[in-house]
């Protein structure tokens, strides 16, 4: 029987507790700690200067806000969202699952996986510090091109700006290269790629665009920076320059790098689901396939974003645009059989409650997308409000939405307690109806052609749908608030129940490790012959439990397996 | 980072499965870092011949190409002494390594003045006009890859001194030629696009 004693080698060094393990630490699993408790810091900031803005915009001709403040908090909304929620979050969940995924002891590089953590620190602290220096913070949009800041427009808050995001894109690079490493290499034996757990294979994915398509991002803040701190004129159309050089260098990092923070929330429910449904996920090669062709194809489809293109390569944009949200959709069809296809009804447990609260917000998103890609740049296009409807739709009803499913499912692994699945309930529906009723009328006054950066507004007939969608912005505020409420005192102030090991009879190795994972992560792996190597062991082990007349747990059954 | 390895270096006794270090972490984390390193250059350059094909005169100001040939000459030399490094630690040959990466680190730190010597000569500076930001631009990021790089080989050439690679152990090394490699790419690529199709 193959099996590794990992448990021996590790017992010379102390396990750091507490607060030093994850200030210190390069042990993976507190660094994504640390990862998470940034982006949920930054995720409630955000959250709140988008209820504020969506104040401002809940009546006609409202002066809660000017228009330079609106514009302000629309740059830090966008900015600490993006740069500071979803990358971190996203990051941090993979530090911390991925290597318990594949059964390895650590993440490929240890110490520069804390190293990223603390640049998203780092990147958080100058992004704040942006908004104190001379002049008041940067109002130039978070893809800082309304107006683009050339020749200081926007103040010493823009080098401020460039400089906290450039943290944040080296982190995500340093910890894309990370991750992919970690995959590639420190694989348990046995578990090839083609067994890869999904949500593995999808931040795989995600990594890969990570890694090719921020570094643009560098590459443009650059130029950024020596036209507006330096004197250059490479943006600006009067001495020679070309504003599209900017546009076209963010929308090549922006455009795909949004799609990244989607992967792995379906990655994570193409987890929960098959769990819950206690099958394989159904046509699971071919929702890998697509995942990596909807991870290609991310990379074609950003120019539609900008306007005044030729015809020709506006076309070629939006049919790739259209076309990245097929592999999506099969990917839900997935879900959709894999429950389907079973005698039994599945278990609706926690994640898998959450998970459907995904699924329903994923099935509004994808057509809204699909009508503006199709509209071009007329009608529903990308200067309306349409735009911020239907991308909110996708980043908060699927990629945000995808990171609560995620600790619902792991936070029992992670940190030993269960959240609260009543609370959960609660928030859930919060969070739906707030996702429902915040953008969906975001689409009907965008089709009317209400602007998308619009700080105020006349015509008495949007009011209506801004009132609703402010409400809406209200009601999801206070379920995500609601969400990390339940998430601090189940799991900082421990009130939660106390996991098993295995809590939700799963599928991957990270379930045959007890509950939080020791420092080396298992003291014995089980062979790996197919993609649910722990289901395996529990399939073999029931005909000796029946007889027995008892269930062992899952982590008997490897241990004694091995 | 030796020291960690070896504590995971595992066995797990007679007839087990032995879990072994991981072999490639640094070939292929610099293989991938150097992969995002490639794609900064492609936005510059992209972005270079963006404002190249709308502008009527191009360059605005001629520039030598002396110094600039004798740079990528050098930078050619310092490609196949790296190489040769990896190739003597292959054989075992600690000696003609450590002969190697001294070279080639010579060689480098040659790079790196005359990349420094030509930005600190231009008669323009990096507002003047878009070439000139450019030439800034590119030749700086080049800089900053040699400077990396030197750090990077620097490391490996003390390793090497302290006999710590072999003909079955020397990833470090390897990794470190790859980012040179990469670095040479860089220098090259800025070579031909500033200097010898501007």
């Amino acid at each position: 029987m193959t099996s590794v004693d990992t448990a021996a080698t590790t017992e010379a060094t102390p396990e750091p507790q507490g607060y030093s393990a994850w200030l210190g630490g390069t042990d993976h699993k507190s660094v994504g700690t640390l990862c998470l408790v940034v982006a949920f810091v930054f995720l409630l900031t955000g959250g709140v200067l988008a209820a504020a803005m969506r104040t401002q915009l809940a009546q006609p001709d409202l002066a809660v806000l000017a228009r330079k403040p609106y514009l302000q908090l629309l740059t830090f909304h966008g900015t600490f969202s993006f740069f500071l929620f979803l990358l971190p979050a996203w990051i941090g969940i993979a530090f911390a699952i991925v290597p318990l995924q594949i059964g390895a002891p650590r993440l490929a590089f240890a110490r520069l996986a804390a190293f990223t953590a603390w640049l998203f620190v780092a990147a958080g602290a100058f992004l704040i510090l942006s908004a104190f220096v001379h002049a008041g913070a940067s109002a130039n949009g978070w893809s800082m091109d309304n107006p683009l800041p050339i020749h200081g427009v926007g103040g010493r808050a823009v080098d401020v700006w460039i400089l906290g995001v450039g943290l944040a894109a080296v982190a995500t690079v340093l910890g894309s290269v990370n991750l992919l490493t970690t995959v590639l290499r420190m694989r348990a034996p046995g578990l090839t790629l083609a067994r890869l757990p999904m949500f593995s294979w999808s931040v795989f994915v995600s990594a890969a665009v990570f890694l090719l398509a921020v570094p643009v991002l560098l590459a443009g803040l650059v130029v950024l920076y020596v036209d507006h701190h330096m004197g250059a004129h490479v943006l600006d159309p009067r001495r020679g320059g070309n504003p599209l050089v900017w546009q076209v260098l963010f929308a090549f990092f922006a455009y795909p790098a949004m799609w990244a923070t989607v992967f792995p929330a379906l990655g994570v429910v193409s987890e929960i689901v098959p769990v819950s449904a206690r099958a394989a996920l159904f046509q699971r090669k071919q929702v890998a396939f697509g995942l990596a062709g909807a991870g290609t194809l991310a990379f074609f489809g950003w120019g539609s974003e900008l306007a005044g293109n030729k015809p020709i390569p506006q076309i070629l944009f939006s049919v790739t645009a259209i076309l990245i949200l097929g592999p999506i959709a099969l990917t839900m069809l997935s879900w959709l059989g894999t429950i389907a296809l079973q005698r039994r009804a599945p278990r609706f447990h926690a994640p898998m409650v959450q998970s459907i609260g995904l699924l329903t917000c994923l099935g509004l998103a994808l057509p809204a997308l699909a009508v503006m890609y199709a509209m071009g740049q007329g009608g529903a296009g990308h200067q309306s409000q349409w735009w911020v409807g239907a991308w909110h739709q996708l980043l908060v009803g699927v990629s945000t939405f995808g990171i609560i499913c995620a600790l619902y499912y792991w936070a029992p692994k992670l940190w030993g307690r269960h959240l609260n699945a009543g609370v959960g309930g609660l928030h859930l529906l919060a969070i739906v109806g707030g996702v429902d009723l915040a953008f969906i009328p975001l689409l009907i006054v965008g089709a009317q052609g209400m602007h998308r950066r619009a700080t105020t507004y006349g015509a008495d007939s949007w009011g209506p749908a801004n009132l609703i969608s402010t409400i809406g912005a209200y009601l999801l505020a206070a379920g995500v608030a609601l969400f990390v409420l339940n998430l601090v005192v189940s799991v900082v102030l421990r009130r939660g129940r106390l996991a098993t090991d295995d809590p939700w009879e799963g599928d991957t190795l990270e379930w045959a490790t007890s509950s939080p994972p020791p420092l080396h992560n298992f003291d014995s792996l089980p062979e790996v012959r197919s993609s649910r190597p722990v289901h395996d062991i529990r399939m073999a082990a029931a005909a000796d439990a029946a007889t027995a007349g008892e269930e062992p747990d899952t982590r008997e059954l490897v241990e004694a397996s091995a | 980072m030796a020291v960690t390895e070896d504590r995971l270096a595992l066995e797990a006794g007679e007839g087990a499965a032995t879990l072994q270090t991981p072999r490639g972490l640094a070939t292929v984390g610099t293989s991938l870092f150097v992969a995002g390193d490639a794609m900064v250059l492609f936005g510059l350059v992209a972005a270079y011949y963006a404002i190249r094909a709308q502008s009527f005169k191009w360059p605005p100001v001629g520039l030598g190409t002396y110094l600039p040939s004798m740079v990528a000459v050098t930078i050619v030399m310092t490609a196949v002494t790296v190489q040769w490094a990896v190739w003597a630690i292959r054989r075992n040959d600690q000696r003609t390594t450590l002969n190697a990466l001294a070279f080639t680190i010579f060689l480098s730190v040659a790079v790196l003045n005359g990349q420094w010597y030509e930005l600190a000569h231009l008669k323009f500076d990096v507002g003047a006009h878009g070439y000139g930001t450019f030439v800034y631009l590119l030749v700086g990021f080049h800089m900053a890859n040699v400077i990396a790089g030197i750090i990077a080989l620097v490391v490996v050439l003390g390793r090497t001194f302290g006999g710590e690679f072999n003909a079955d152990d020397h990833e470090s090394l390897t990794a470190a030629a790859i980012f040179w490699q990469f670095a040479n790419v860089a220098g090259l690529v800025t070579f031909g696009v500033l200097f010898l199709h501007p």
